[in-house]
């Protein structure tokens, strides 16, 4: 009766364990309902009070399923089945009262567990199944041998899953894949953060406050080095005199010149919420579905709401191209007043200049030669942002330093503009990747030159030189800084920390792209490299039926290798002593386990009197064989010859 | 190698003790729950393969390779497991056998065993390493004879139900069924021409009291003297002297009933009764003289001497 009984608090766990992942999906009255359904089980265990009826518990069951299909408006979708599943099953344990109905209890649980993943594919996730299904496995144990100890179940079901990884590992990189997308969850993200269609002063200083990361990139580092990963990816080109607008352009081709040293870089793009692609300055390629604009700046065909991976092909130098005539036009556009001091400023630089490449100097120098602090938190600006900025505060980030350069050179006549992105990126030295996050978040300007073409300028980089090699952290004012991980403060903890934290990025990371994102091609490239030429579907399928055979012989093995054995194997002596009791038995002797050789006789000599002459001195020889001292080779064959030739 | 198992005249193969399960014995299949598994695997797969979902490979792997080692488990659980002896004490016709399974296991605890004779009820248990340990499982003993005890099978579905490894073992054990005693208001008498001096009734008083002997297994409870038990002595049996040729026969002949198995059933009631006496007696049937004794063995072999009557060789 109590092993009935006795798997409902494992059952319990495993459901409750399966759930927990939903529960946050569920209206609230199923999580009541489940918990009420638990506590009724825990009753049943604990009082011993009775299953409920089974017609009160399918009432039940009716009642939780239209519920739950009510909750969701009779639509039916992923969320909805799995609470309708949630619901059902909280009421299994309730009715668990026979092996079938507990074995079915199993494999919902099982099932619930597995439909996790409509939700998420996130390594946590991943880890959070296998315990999951570790114990359910445990209460699967659990019902074969109710009364067995709970610790043993464990330990069997641990290492049972523990077992069965690698088999899942060579089944999941051998089985065939069939080329084509693959599954993607459209996660429903929150607000991301990032550029947007406009630049206003305070709106990178705010972006660089998020520990978001931006995206990854895997690129061979030494083409480029720290202080030149500029990350480009929004131009924005019209100035209202306070805001910067990015504005449609039309499409263009991009190619590199002939000859220009490339960079290739594999891009991992977080959501963003915005339509732009991210590259290295100056990208000229993308491999992803996207337009390219004569600015190069590439843009997605719908805002990015889930996370991307694309190539991307980049060049070292610019291309000495010029703009077509209107495109100047438009890079000299600024509001007909406001800014006067600048505007004046920068009517004498061109006056006094003999090039344009002089009147960029001249503007560089100023920067340089004022006291201009780099500073997260600059004063808000008036209604001549450009000339308070300039002449007054004298303190910005690296917005407000684009936004006064890209004003100046307009004034000057110079065609301008500010380029959107990132600069920088840490190196995540367990994934030899990038990370680039918002707070590496960037805005420099760039410059038509006559003879040169576009040139980018970063009027930040004469204030702060830090900040292109070091990160904002490294360029703003001690008091300012924030960093990307915890208790960077303290001097041991705060290593372990970033280590940790890096680390665990490089397993997500791992996990999104090799595991998560392994394709029929990657699959090709896995078998090529194990001396498999994959050209057609023959050659994967043939590596997972080789995989089958060497699991079927790895297990062969196991059952064959460890040949059972008596514990020591019985020596000659105790197999006739056992050739003996056999004798003995079939005379009507039957020795019970827990009689001794001396209890024999007397058994031989109550049961069967008259054995008891015959059988006596070979028990007795044996008794001294094994507890006498130093038996002899001689006597040990003398006794297994009486044995042989005793007849009952 | 060394046969298992010997060949009987009938046909029927035996196993040999002790006997150890190994692979050559072993089977395995799936049960009904790891085929409902097995085609949840394969539905999952399916979507898997079809949506292109690498997480769901992963899961769906994970179980099957859970599954794979369940196999094994489920094999090991069984192998290594050595039988040492089937045996039972002697019932009477229309009582339940009980079989002794003397098995016991190298290393590793087994659990989840069930240990069944064709035709009856399983038996449940879990073996840990150490000397042999009994298991009783039961065989009903409808009819007298020597009962042959139908083919045991021992199996597992544990650790997951998902599969079920079995062996089947044909144990030599033979355990006489005595007829089922049938009381009867008959004296017992002097076999004419018997060598008896003279005629008793059973449990009759004229024996002499010779002294307090212990106790022993199989003596008669009636015998036992409770009084030297209260005080602390021990189990201590009266014993008496019998007059000397104080035996009598027990009689085919003397039952005057028709039927065989009734006759056989009285025949058995008596020497059940005599025995409890504690008096000497013999049995006499047709082609059957088993002179005047006592003691458990005299007992056995009166009631065996009933129980194979008339039955050939075999015995059944």
């Amino acid at each position: 009766m109590t092993s009935k009984f006795s798997s409902i608090p494992m059952m319990l766990a495993a459901t409750a364990a399966a759930f927990a992942p939903h529960a946050g999906r569920m209206p609230v009255w199923v999580l009541i309902w489940c918990a009420a359904a638990w506590g009724w089980g825990l009753l049943i265990w604990k009082q011993k009070t009775g299953w409920p009826p089974r017609w009160g518990l399918n009432l039940l069951a009716f009642a939780g399923f239209i519920g739950a299909l009510a909750s969701f408006g009779f639509a039916f979708d992923r969320t909805a089945g799995v609470t309708i599943l949630s619901v059902m099953l909280s009421l299994k344990p309730l009715e668990a009262r026979t092996y079938r109905d507990r074995m079915i209890t199993v494999f919902l649980v099982y099932f619930l567990i597995l439909s996790n993943l409509l939700f998420s594919n996130a390594l946590p996730m991943f880890f959070y199944m296998l315990g999951s299904v570790a114990l359910t496995t445990m209460l699967l144990v659990r019902i074969q041998d109710p009364e067995g100890k709970s610790g043993r179940h464990a330990a069997l079901a641990g290492g049972t899953v523990l077992l069965a990884l690698p088999v899942m590992a060579l089944f999941f990189f051998l089985f065939p894949r069939i080329p084509g997308g693959i599954f993607r969850l459209t996660e429903t993200t929150t607000a991301r953060t990032g550029f947007t269609q406009e630049m206003s002063p305070g709106s990178v200083s705010r972006l660089v406050l998020s520990r978001d990361i931006a995206f990854r990139v895997e690129l061979a580092q030494a083409q480029v080095p720290p202080g030149k990963r500029y990350w480009r990816g929004v131009v924005y080109s019209d100035f209202d005199g306070r805001n910067w607008q990015s504005l449609p352009q039309p499409p263009a081709a991009l190619s590199p010149e002939p000859g220009v040293e490339t960079v290739v870089q594999q891009i991992e793009l977080e959501p963003h919420r915005q339509r732009w692609l991210f590259a290295l300055d100056l990208p000229f390629d993308v491999s992803t579905a996207a337009v390219a604009h004569a600015d190069y700046t590439f843009k997605a065909p719908e805002p990015i709401k889930e996370r991307i991976r694309y190539r991307a092909l980049s060049a070292m130098q610019r291309p000495a191209r010029t703009p077509a005539p209107e495109e100047a036009a438009r890079y000299l556009r600024i509001p007909a007043a406001g800014n006067p001091d600048a505007r004046d400023l920068a009517a004498r630089w061109q006056k006094e200049s003999r090039s344009p490449a002089e009147i960029v100097e001249r503007a560089l120098a100023f920067f340089g030669r004022q006291e201009f602090v780099y500073s997260l938190t600059p004063p808000l600006l008036g209604d001549d942002p450009i000339d308070e900025f300039l002449f007054q505060s004298r303190k910005g980030f690296c917005e407000h330093y684009a936004s006064a350069f890209a004003f100046l050179m307009r004034a000057a006549g110079l065609p301008s503009r500010i380029v959107g992105g990132y600069l920088g990126g840490e190196t995540n030295p367990f994934g030899g990747y990038l990370i680039v996050r918002q707070s590496d978040a960037h805005a420099w300007a760039e410059v038509r030159l006559p003879e040169r073409g576009w040139v980018r300028i970063d009027p930040t980089a004469v204030v702060a030189p830090e900040r292109a090699e070091g990160g904002t952290e490294a360029a703003v004012p001690p008091e300012e800084r924030m960093s990307r991980y915890p208790f960077s403060e303290m001097p041991l903890i705060g290593d372990a920390a970033r280590n940790l934290l890096l680390g665990l990025d490089a397993a997500n990371t791992f996990w999104n792209r090799r595991i998560m994102g392994y394709t029929a091609g990657a699959q090709r490239r896995l078998l090529s490299r194990l001396g498999l030429s994959a050209d057609s579907w023959k050659e994967p399928a043939a590596a997972f039926c080789a995989a089958l055979l060497l699991i079927s012989a790895a297990g062969a093995l196991l059952v064959l290798l460890p040949r059972p054995s008596l514990g020591k194997k019985p020596d000659s002596v105790q197999r006739s002593y056992l050739k003996l009791c056999a004798k003995l038995a079939k005379a009507g002797v039957v020795r019970r386990p827990d009689q001794g050789p001396c209890d024999l006789i007397e058994e031989v000599r109550r049961l069967r009197p008259d054995l008891a002459l015959l059988v006596s001195p070979a028990i007795e020889r044996y008794v001294r064989l094994r507890y006498g001292p130093g038996p002899t080779a001689a006597e040990r064959s003398r006794f297994i010859d009486e044995v042989r030739r005793l007849s009952l | 190698m060394k046969p298992d198992s010997v060949n009987l005249n009938s046909g029927r193969r035996f196993d040999r003790f002790p006997l150890l399960l190994g692979r050559g014995r072993i089977y395995l299949l799936p049960t009904r729950y790891g085929v409902v598994f097995f085609f949840a695997l394969s539905a999952m797969l399916f979507g898997a393969v079809n949506h292109n979902n690498n997480f769901a490979f992963l899961m769906t792997f994970l179980l099957a390779g859970i599954a794979l080692v369940g196999l094994l488990a489920c094999h090991r659980n069984l192998a290594g497991i050595c039988i040492h002896s089937v045996s039972s004490e002697p019932v009477f016709a229309g009582e339940t056998a009980v079989f002794t399974i003397s098995v016991s296991v190298p290393k590793t605890i087994r659990s989840g065993l069930s240990a069944v004779f064709d035709g009856s009820n399983p038996v449940r248990f879990s073996l840990s390493p150490g000397p042999p340990t009994g298991i009783g499982a039961l065989v009903a003993a409808d009819r007298r004879g020597l009962l042959k005890p139908p083919t045991l099978r021992l199996s597992t579905v544990y650790p997951f139900g998902l599969f079920r490894a079995w062996a089947t073992v044909a144990p030599e054990a033979s355990v006489p069924v005595f007829p089922r005693p049938a009381a009867s208001s008959l004296k017992m008498t002097k076999r004419p021409g018997g060598e008896g001096a003279e005629t008793r009734r059973i449990g009759g008083q004229a024996e002499d009291f010779e002294g307090l002997w212990p106790y022993r297994p199989g003596d008669p409870m009636q015998h036992i003297a409770w009084k030297a038990f209260s005080k602390g002595r021990g189990l201590m049996v009266k014993r008496f002297i019998s007059a000397v040729g104080a035996s009598f026969f027990i009689d085919w002949d003397q039952v005057p009933v028709r039927d065989v198995e009734k006759k056989l059933s009285i025949l058995c009631g008596m020497v059940l009764q005599a025995d409890q006496s504690g008096a000497s007696y013999g049995l006499a049937l047709p082609g059957v003289h088993l002179p005047p004794a006592a003691g458990p063995a005299h007992r056995f072999e009166c009631l065996k001497a009933l129980a194979v009557f008339g039955l050939g060789e075999e015995g059944t």
